[in-house]
């Protein structure tokens, strides 16, 4: 079970300042509109926070042309179903702070994003991923035995950023004493411009071991993975914006280090140029 | 508790202790004349050993307490007309002018000579003129009508005789130091012994420090040494314990008095009959060879363990051994049979207890190992895992020159061998290596495992290396038998161990292995012979929780070694705490570079109320006294951090009704002490401290509680100062479940029970504080810890927003209950259908039901150190049980013919594990605690702290400062006996109580020296025969509790007569009183004080203590019950309140 209340709060706490900007040429007032700029939780989705973004900058678009808000950084449209943490890990870096987002309301790329009609397409996405995690981890007993409101004291405990809230639901799916151990770990390893991928991996080997991050990175071929840990290489591997050792056990990572969809999210990314 | 240490000895004959909270292992001190042990046999507060002379050592570790023996002798004279009182008119029939306390012995002062060149008079005799807690009259004397009669202070018109007590102390000297024990001349052996072991010291009904300590001679005779206690160090004498012929090489002593033996032929031999009035036995019984060819050659004796190491390296394991048992039971002594365990070493040491018990060195790579997986369920442990040793370096600098020239010789050795591997990449590194060839070994191995060199080549010239070590080993072995001509019993020994050396096979091992050795622990290869050990002692070493020893963890990769401290303990079961705080500080870090300048910016998410729900049970007080279901709902503003509300929704009669409860009126939250419901917390507000009704609520579960008692004070932090260092002026105190609850005073004035009392972590029984803001705290098991201006742990967890400067506490509580029998006629004791007028298990009163199995841990954070076993301190028989005529009478230890009824003690010992903002201060056990009343002149002055030690030892800590609370060291202040209590007030007016209840004032107390100058007594004791046990000093006002519950005052206290006139009473049922700033007075009270009807430990303040009544009026409430301690001497209140009833 969790019980790291300390690493929870610190992973929870994560809090990404973003400085929101309207697309140049979307702009059709002429004067272009004040940037918009907002502390993000790591955990959360964009769509969850970018009213008051949306609202910022409607005013300053065409109002025959304008569509659904999507976001952009560096002509990379972001994934709204992505916790807003791993896109930043993905494509961003603690270089480029404040995060600079460009905001669209045109031209919505049907090909790479998908639409986000309303709050509760998200819950639904949301409530799904978590299903997945526990249909990995305890054959999905454990989120369908849950009652009604413990599932929305989940989502709302994430919609509004309240850890207690939260963490009083997700405690119970990330149980992983006795009967109810992990039986695999829900991971998604993301590398730029390639689709993620994951595989079925048990916390511990059949031989008794204890698995650590490095074991699980071992399972995937060098076409499959182009991170080997044994090589410097350059790039790195970051979970919740850090870099764990790699000798972590994998089990106690999936405990503390999933985002709220029960995932480990982990990203595999280029070495900042300007860093050491 | 005392430090916990693993004694090693290398092949030099150096010994280290391992320290079980340390990293690192020290050398211990050496003596000046060179001496070198063989091998020694530790025990917790020192060890004994064979030195290379062949004589026994013992070494006493330092400590703060002193060993302080009192010899002691009476005058005694008779009284005729003619001449008075001399002794030139005692009686043929009277006792001697000098003798002891019975007068059957003649000794003059001069009949005492010092034990031995280790002792050191204290000082002159001198005459004890304290009698029964009176002064007598001049001289000392005594008076009587005769001998052994009443004595009484004063003479009478019938005093005939007389008598007084003369007084001398001595004291060891000999502590940190290898001291030789004296043999006699007698003994046939000339003293020369092969072997020690030292253990017994679970033995009951022994005295204080007792050993139980068994020896080998080289022609095979064993010896028992006598009277080793904690007064008598090194004992008074051999004596032989016929063995019959046989000829014992090897003696292991257990922690309970077992004694296990190996004879010259590899039998094993058992002694059979030990008991708490036999602590030697009666007999040896033979043990049959595990298989026909197994010949031993070691024992190991723990608590139920015995583990044997039979010649061929073979490890045994005996099945079935009993230690607690084996007083009674021969087969619990003996066993069942033997198991054959996994592995080869040539040498096991165990630890006095059942976890993690058991140590050894490999037999074929000399490594030390220990067993992993052992706990009193599996007592076999799972694997033997390599020990993580590793030595403290900084210390190394200062070894003597006879080890610098022992090691040259050494290293010279090692250089050669290196000489001869040139050419391929092993390097072997040795004990001068810096950190430079540290890296080229690391270098060079990594190549090696690459390409994986020519094997063949690598082994042989492993074998060299070994071959070196071999060679040094033997000149060295042949070294000593040069200066030991005698000694064939020991070289026997030793060749054969050597003998171990020889068989040692290159090819098994490993060379990838022995390279990662070099890696990971970079100091420790068998090419040093520093590290080259040949003996353990794990006697010493008591070790609860293997996963908090650094070395003891059985964790794979490079971080083994690399321990440090963990806030949690299930954390340590997943993760390695060195891996957690690398992830934790990389998230500090995360946060901080992406967080900290941005914090102004827009929060993307609005955080408003926040809001929790839960059904509970609700005690309504009333008519009807009953728990009700309600529901609780908790509604907190996060943005302002002063409103929230509980509201309490419950049905009478259907109609349903709301209660609410703002915050702010809350004075305290905490748990109530009954262990059996753990899921019922209190809440307490100004107005039901006063009707002393708490609302009480159920939860359905004890970690409910825990989220609802965090999250309430989560909530609530701002407004109760949880989140910051704990003012300067607070109130600290302990509720009798040994949680800590500080007030801290506000601004302006409130009245007593308006007070709020916060919850911090740490689990005490005492706490003392005092204004110049240094606080001390005392656990259940006597251990001091000190506050470090932190806050939160306990309940916060580890949340790092609401704790700072958390570490981790342990505190042990000891739980007791009696089992009762009644006699009949024909069947005897038996506890079977006579429950009518006791229960079969109850408590001390024989009135409330408890039994064994039913008995519940504290809370479920405590769990269970061992299991439960009969108490055989004080005055019980060998099985521990005491007589009465029945329940109500007072127990004594032989059955009468009038005893009808007998009960024994069942005793159990339980452990917390819990974090708050302490550190624990050195290893010395003190039972009570005072600090300085008055306000320090200036930062860097000392501040005064006296303590009471486990033992009665009154003690002062020096270079206390408001810069270093914890100071720097104790000193002790001699008294004449044992204390209990101790308390400095208002001008370092320090006053003490002796354990008979005899009242010191010692003056002269000042912080240039800070021990004062000599005891005074003061007179006249309480008047009905009260013996006083507490004693609490404020400005000038001096209070006392008896044993009896009874609070008492010293009157007329005046700076020319500091010592007061008499003691006055002031009321009964008073458990704790504490005296502080403006003589003000509170207490914890006993139930139902005065006239009014409530549990044990409610707070009260004395009302009305003005100069014309310094005795006060009355009491004022201000919080309870459940308290267990509280004290103000911190506390200066803001303005003088008006007179109130």
């Amino acid at each position: 079970m969790a019980e790291d209340r300390e690493v929870l709060r610190e992973i929870w706490e994560g809090r990404i300042p973003v400085c929101f900007s309207l697309a140049e040429e979307e702009i059709y007032t002429g004067e272009p509109p004040d940037l918009y700029y907002l502390l993000v939780p790591r955990q959360i989705y964009f769509p969850l926070v970018t009213d008051k973004v949306q609202r910022h900058f409607i005013a300053s678009v065409d109002p025959d042309k304008h569509g659904e808000m999507w976001l952009e950084y560096e002509g990379q449209p972001l994934k709204w179903h992505y916790p807003v943490g791993v896109l930043f890990d993905l494509f961003a870096n603690s270089n480029s702070l404040p995060w600079n987002i460009t905001v669209h309301f045109q031209a919505f790329p049907e090909e790479e994003l998908l639409h986000c009609p309303a709050k509760e397409a998200i819950e639904s996405h949301f409530m799904s991923v978590v299903k997945e995690a526990d249909g990995l981890k305890h054959r999905g007993q454990l989120v369908n035995n849950m009652q009604k409101k413990d599932h929305k004291q989940l989502w709302t405990g994430l919609q509004n950023d309240k850890f207690e809230q939260f963490w009083s639901v997700n405690k119970k799916l990330m149980e992983s004493s006795g009967d109810d151990s992990f039986k695999y770990i829900p991971y998604r390893i993301y590398q730029n411009d390639r689709p993620y991928i994951q595989k079925l991996f048990k916390p511990v080997s059949d031989d008794g071991e204890v698995q650590t991050l490095r074991d699980l990175l071992k399972t995937f071929d060098n076409d499959e993975l182009c991170f080997n840990p044994d090589i410097s290489s350059e790039k790195i591997l970051l979970i919740q914006g850090i870099q764990p050792p790699l000798e972590t056990p994998i089990l106690w990572l999936s405990e503390h280090f999933s985002y709220p969809d029960n995932f480990l999210h982990i990203c595999i990314v280029d070495k900042m140029k300007n860093e050491s | 508790m005392t430090k916990q240490r693993l004694l090693l000895v290398n092949s030099s004959g150096d010994v280290f202790a391992l320290n079980t909270e340390k990293k690192y292992f020290r050398e211990l001190g050496k003596s000046t004349d060179g001496l070198k042990l063989k091998r020694v046999s530790a025990v917790e507060f020192g060890c004994w050993g064979i030195g290379h002379d062949q004589h026994v050592y013992v070494y006493i570790y330092s400590s703060d307490v002193p060993i302080r023996v009192a010899e002691t002798t009476f005058e005694n004279q008779r009284w005729s007309p003619w001449g008075g009182f001399t002794h030139k008119n005692l009686l043929p029939s009277d006792r001697k002018s000098w003798s002891n306390e019975t007068g059957d012995k003649h000794m003059t002062r001069n009949d005492f000579p010092l034990p031995s060149e280790y002792w050191e008079w204290e000082g002159d005799w001198f005459i004890d003129e304290n009698f029964k807690g009176e002064i007598t009259d001049r001289g000392g004397w005594q008076y009587a009508s005769d001998f052994p009669r009443q004595y009484s202070p004063e003479p009478k018109t019938f005093s005939m005789v007389r008598r007084r007590k003369w007084l001398r102390f001595r004291r060891y000297v000999a502590r940190e130091k290898w001291a030789k024990i004296s043999y006699s001349d007698k003994m046939e052996d000339g003293g020369t012994f092969i072997d020690v072991s030292v253990g017994g010291f679970q033995l009951p009904g022994q005295p204080a420090g007792f050993l139980s300590i068994w020896a080998v001679t080289v022609n095979g005779k064993v010896y028992v040494r006598e009277n080793v206690c904690e007064e008598c160090p090194e004992g008074t004498k051999w004596r032989l314990v016929s063995t019959d012929d046989t000829s014992v090489i090897n003696i292991s002593v257990g922690p309970t008095g077992l004694v296990w033996a190996v004879t010259w032929d590899g039998l094993v031999l058992v002694r059979l009959g030990v008991s708490r009035d036999n602590v030697y036995g009666s007999s040896w019984s033979e043990i049959p060879y595990p298989t026909n060819e197994t010949r031993m050659m070691q024992v190991a004796v723990g608590n139920n363990t015995v583990w044997a190491l039979s010649r061929d390296g073979i490890i045994w394991f005996r099945k079935g051994i009993n230690g607690d048992n084996a007083w009674f039971n021969n087969q619990s002594a003996i066993g069942s049979c033997w198991i054959e365990m996994v592995g080869s070493l040539c040498h096991i040491s165990v630890t006095p207890n059942d976890q993690a018990s058991v140590f050894g060195i490999g037999l074929n790579d000399r490594k030390p190992y220990f067993r992993s997986g052992v706990n009193t369920s599996d007592l076999g442990g799972k694997t033997w895992q390599l020990l993580m040793l590793r030595e403290d370096l900084s210390k190394l600098s200062h070894a003597d020159s006879s080890f610098q020239s022992l090691d040259d010789e050494d290293t010279s050795s090692d250089y050669q061998s290196s000489v001869s591997l040139r050419g391929t990449p092993v390097s072997v590194s040795s004990i001068t290596n810096s950190k430079d060839s540290k890296n080229n070994t690391m270098k060079s191995i990594k190549p090696l495992k690459a390409t994986s060199l020519s094997k063949p080549d690598l082994s042989k010239s492993k074998t060299e290396t070994k071959n070196t070590i071999k060679v040094s080993n033997q000149s060295e072995c042949e070294s000593t038998k040069s200066k030991n001509h005698k000694s064939m019993g020991i070289y026997n020994i030793d060749s054969m161990e050597l003998k171990s050396t020889i068989t040692m096979n290159p090819s098994t091992s490993n060379i990838s292995e022995t390279s990662d050795e070099v890696f990971t622990m970079c100091t420790i290869t068998p090419a040093m012979p520093r590290y080259f050990w040949v003996w353990f002692s794990a006697m010493g070493c008591y070790i609860d929780e293997p996963t908090n020893v650094r070395w003891l963890q059985t964790r794979r990769g490079k971080f083994h070694s690399m321990y440090s401290f963990s806030l949690n303990q299930n954390i340590t079961k997943r993760i390695s705490p060195y891996i957690r705080n690398v992830i934790l500080e990389r998230l500090y870090q995360r946060n901080r570079t992406e967080i900290q300048q941005f914090q102004y910016l827009e929060n993307a998410v609005d955080k408003s109320s926040w809001l929790k729900k839960s059904s509970m049970k609700w005690y309504r007080y009333g008519y009807r006294n009953r728990w009700e279901d309600v529901t609780v709902e908790l509604e907190h503003s996060l943005q302002d951090n002063d409103s929230g509300i509980i509201t309490i929704h419950y049905c009478p009669r259907g109609k349903p009704v709301n209660m609410q409860i703002s915050f702010s009126d809350i004075t305290c939250i905490k748990r109530i002490a009954d262990p059996s419901a753990q899921s019922v917390f209190q809440i307490h507000t100004a107005d039901t401290t006063c009707k002393n009704q708490p609302y009480l609520l159920m939860t359905s579960s004890e970690s409910d509680t825990d989220e609802w008692l965090s999250t309430l004070l989560t909530a609530n932090s701002h407004l109760w100062k949880i989140k910051q260092t704990i003012d300067k002026d607070s109130i600290c105190s302990t509720t009798l479940r040994g949680d800590v609850f500080i007030h801290q005073p506000y601004k302006t004035y409130t009245k007593p029970y308006e007070m709020l009392w916060c919850q911090q972590g740490g689990h005490f029984k005492r706490i003392e504080t005092c204004v110049n803001g240094i606080t001390w705290a005392v656990g259940y098991d006597h251990t001091t810890w000190v506050y470090n201006q932190g806050y939160g742990g306990g309940l916060f967890r580890a949340t790092s927003a609401m704790s700072k400067e958390c570490y981790q506490q342990t505190d042990t509580r000891t739980i007791s209950t009696y089992e009762n029998q009644k006699w009949y006629p024909v069947i005897g004791y038996t506890n079977k259908g006579f429950l009518t007028d006791c229960y079969e298990w109850s408590d001390s009163t024989g009135i409330q039901d408890k039994n064994k199995e039913s008995i519940k841990l504290p809370s479920s954070n405590w769990h269970w150190s061992g299991d439960w076993s009969v108490d055989f301190s004080g005055q019980v028989d060998q099985e521990g049980w005491q007589y009465s005529g029945n329940f109500n009478k007072p127990f004594h230890q032989q059955p009468g013919l009038r005893d009808g009824v007998r009960r024994r003690r069942w005793i159990r010992k339980c452990k917390l594990n819990t974090v708050g903002p302490w550190n624990k201060l050195g290893s010395t056990n003190i039972k009570d605690v005072t600090i300085q009343l008055d306000t320090i002149s200036s930062t860097i002055s000392p501040v005064i702290i006296w303590a009471v030690g486990s033992n009665g030892n009154v003690l002062c800590r020096l270079g206390v400062t408001i810069h270093n609370h914890q100071g720097d060291n104790w000193i002790d202040i001699p008294t004449d006996l044992p204390f209990t209590s101790v308390s400095i007030g208002g001008n370092n007016r320090a006053w003490g109580i002796a354990i008979d209840g005899s009242v010191y004032y010692r003056p002269g107390v000042t912080s240039t020296n800070p021990s004062g100058q000599c005891w005074l007594q003061v007179i006249p004791t309480p008047p009905q025969g009260s013996t006083l046990h507490l004693i609490s000093v404020g400005e000038t006002a001096v209070w006392a509790v008896d044993t009896k519950g009874n609070l008492w005052y010293r009157e007329q206290i005046t700076p020319t007569y500091p010592e007061g006139t008499r003691w006055c009473y002031v009321c009964n049922k008073v458990k704790h009183v504490s005296v502080g700033h403006n003589d003000e007075v509170w207490i914890v009270s006993l139930p139902n004080f005065g006239k009014f009807k409530h549990g044990t430990g409610m707070v009260y303040k004395r009302l009305g203590i003005t100069t014309e009544r310094p005795m006060g009026t009355g009491w004022d409430r201000v919080i309870g019950d459940g308290w267990q301690y509280v004290s103000i001497r911190g506390y200066i209140q803001k303005y003088i309140e008006t007179e109130e009833s």
